[in-house]
Formats: C-alpha cells, sequence, structure tokens
C-alpha cells in the first residue's frame, strides 16, 4: 500500500463498520494472544478437515501436513511476540496517549509504564498529593523541575541515584517558598529527608525488624534460655531501598566478649518488603545476648 | 505517529482480506466438480497464496513488536 493511497482515506479507521475493527483484534491494535492462538487452532481444524475429506489420499496427507506446518510456525510467532510483549497492551497505548503529565491532575505520574517500583522512602507520591492540595490543587512553578526529575526517577530505575541527587536540588527552589511554620513545609521536610537517607549508606535501608527464638520443643524463649543447644531463629529483614540480595548477621555475647557469629542470606529483597529467614543455629554456652543485623549481599 | 498506525491497521485489513478471498477460492475450489488433477492444483495454489499471506504478514508484525520495543529502549535511554 502507498502513502497516497492511505492518505485518501485519512479518518478511515474512525467511522469504518464495527466488523473491520473487529477483524483486527488478532495482530491489530489492541491484540490478544488468547483470541491468536484460537483463531490459529480454528483454521487449522478447517482446513485439515476440508483436505482430509475432499482430497484424494496421498495429496490429502501433504496438504494436512503442510497446514500442521504453518500451525507450528505460528506458534512460535506467538510466543515471540509475547517475549516481546506485544499482547495485552492496550492499558499501555491509552496512557502512551494521554495528554502532557504537567496539564493532568497528577502530573508526578510518568506517561510511560514503571518497569522497577519506587523505594518507600523516595516514593513521594503522598506528599505530593498533600503539597497539591494545600497548594488549592496546582502546584506553583518552583516545582516543575523537581516534577520532572521525579518522573525520570520512576521510569529509570538503573540510574536513580545521580537522578535522587538531582532531585535534592530541585528541592532548593521549593525551599524558597515555603515557611517552615506552614502545614505544607511537613511534607516537603520528609521528601528531603526520604532523598538524604536515599543517597547516604544503603545498608542503612536494611534493617531486623523482628527477631524470634523457639528451643526445641517449638516454645519462644529468650536467647540466655537456650544458651548451649540448638534454637530455630525466625529473623525478619525489611528492606527500603532498592530491590537487593541481603546478608543477615548473628551475633552472640557473653557480656562484651563475642562468642561467635552465624550469617545467612536472602535473595533480592523488594523494595518495601519484609522477609523471613528460618534458621537453626547452634547458641554458644554462657550466652547472655545477642545482636542482629541486615546490609546488602 | 497516529498516520503510521492508521496506515499499519489498513494494511492489516488488506492482508486478512486477502487470505479470506483466498481462504473461500480454496474451499470452493476443493468442492468443485473438476477432474481431480485440476482440483489439486488449485487448491494447492490457493492454499500457498493463503498461508503465504500469513506467514508474510506474522513476519510483519513482529518486525513491528522489534521496532517497538527498540524505540521504548531508545526512549528511555535519551531520559536517563
Amino acid at each position: 500500500m502507498t502513502q497516497s493511497e492511505s492518505q485518501s482515506q485519512p479518518d478511515g479507521s474512525s467511522d469504518q463498520p464495527t466488523f473491520l475493527r473487529g477483524i483486527e483484534f488478532i495482530t491489530g491494535p489492541d491484540p490478544n494472544l488468547g483470541s491468536f492462538l484460537l483463531t490459529i487452532g480454528i483454521v487449522t481444524c478447517v482446513f485439515i478437515a476440508l483436505f482430509q475429506f475432499t482430497m484424494p489420499s496421498p495429496v490429502s496427507h501433504l496438504l494436512t501436513a503442510g497446514v500442521i506446518t504453518i500451525t507450528v510456525v505460528s506458534a512460535g510467532f506467538a510466543a515471540l511476540l509475547d517475549s516481546l510483549n506485544y499482547f495485552d497492551q492496550s492499558s499501555d497505548s491509552v496512557s502512551q496517549v494521554a495528554p502532557d503529565p504537567t496539564q493532568t491532575s497528577k502530573p508526578w505520574v510518568p506517561e510511560k509504564r514503571v518497569s522497577a517500583p519506587l523505594p518507600p522512602m523516595i516514593n513521594f507520591d503522598e506528599e505530593l498529593s498533600e503539597l497539591q492540595a494545600q497548594f488549592d490543587g496546582e502546584l506553583p512553578d518552583q516545582f516543575t523541575p523537581f516534577l520532572e526529575d521525579y518522573r525520570r526517577l520512576k521510569t529509570n530505575p538503573k540510574n536513580r541515584m545521580s537522578i535522587a541527587s538531582d532531585l535534592r536540588a530541585d528541592l532548593n527552589p521549593i525551599s524558597v517558598i515555603l515557611d517552615e511554620d506552614t502545614p505544607e513545609y511537613e511534607p516537603y521536610q520528609r521528601m528531603s529527608d526520604g532523598l538524604f537517607r536515599y543517597i547516604g549508606d544503603s545498608a542503612d535501608h536494611l534493617s531486623v525488624t523482628e527477631v524470634t527464638s523457639r528451643d526445641a520443643a517449638g516454645e519462644p524463649q529468650e536467647v540466655g534460655a537456650i544458651a548451649g543447644d540448638l534454637a530455630v531463629f525466625d529473623l525478619s529483614v525489611h528492606n527500603e531501598g532498592e530491590a537487593t540480595d541481603v546478608e543477615v548477621i548473628v551475633e552472640f555475647y557473653d557480656g562484651d566478649e563475642s562468642l561467635s557469629t552465624w550469617s545467612g542470606s536472602l535473595k533480592s529483597v523488594s523494595p518495601g518488603a519484609t522477609e523471613t529467614i528460618s534458621t537453626n543455629i547452634y547458641v554458644p554456652e554462657s550466652t547472655n545476648r545477642m545482636r542482629t543485623d541486615a546490609r546488602p549481599a | 505517529m497516529i498516520d503510521e498506525i492508521r496506515r499499519a491497521n489498513r494494511g492489516t485489513r488488506v492482508q486478512y482480506v486477502m487470505m479470506v478471498i483466498f481462504g473461500g477460492l480454496c474451499v470452493l475450489a476443493a468442492f468443485a466438480p473438476f477432474p481431480d488433477i485440476i482440483r489439486i492444483t488449485t487448491v494447492g495454489t490457493l492454499f500457498g497464496f493463503t498461508a503465504g499471506l500469513w506467514v508474510s504478514h506474522l513476519i510483519q508484525v513482529l518486525r513491528r513488536a522489534i521496532d517497538a520495543q527498540q524505540s521504548d529502549v531508545q526512549t528511555a535511554v535519551e531520559t536517563q
């Protein structure tokens, strides 16, 4: 089809009958893997039946083999297209034709799909909503560079550290228009603190939130009561930063003297997730206290 | 961009219509009261046309999907 032919009907797709729009559903806009495979299956059955019932013996087998070959090739294409995320992208296409985000009610929501969620400490959607409400539904111009970099932060998971540094700088013009005594200052302060923590030591993003030690009978016990025995420890680790492998450390003490150290690992703890590791650890005799720590592996 | 999508849609539509025409003629030829040799030749040819159209259509769709993904990657790199 040439360019002139396509331009002769500029609005052809908008006023065409529903039936013509419907026949594009397999590989046209808003494609769907289920309908794709179903159609291939139906056509395969129809052609095989046709050839088997109407053609003489050796030819019917050859044509049937041809149909099956085309079906296998089509299934291969379907798998390839699925791996390229071609199917079921209707929500993306809707978001791609959305108007300029700076003109929408939530200018901090990017047009592109977010591939990796933001860690809780730098997810400022709530703070920005609060600030927008306090500025009567429209954020001042001083927020524009911050919002642009914040949208970049959401859509570029590999480069977040440097973008977070830019965001810290973008807070400066905002601080000029905010007074410490006003309610707008609190969400601003939370954003500033969150960025400060994110840019700082990544070990601070991890914390051991809960430690449970149980004896052989399964009863929860203080660490001093299970000294000299093998005990079951449940260690919950919360990650406020980016997804990372985590090394969990348990150290047993007699007063200030370290008796032994155990370490284990958790694979790929997601942002905002709390994961628990359960393990058997021998608690040295004379242990009277323990220390736990979590850090990136 | 929208014009490109519309043009691609029209191309898709033409390909489907041609597949339906050749597939329909293939069915008709299979039931036609002609000697076997003519029926076999016609049915084989028309089926070949239909299958060829379908595979070439799939290749176009695959190329479009790869282009779309590469342009996504390009956009992500540019915005970094």
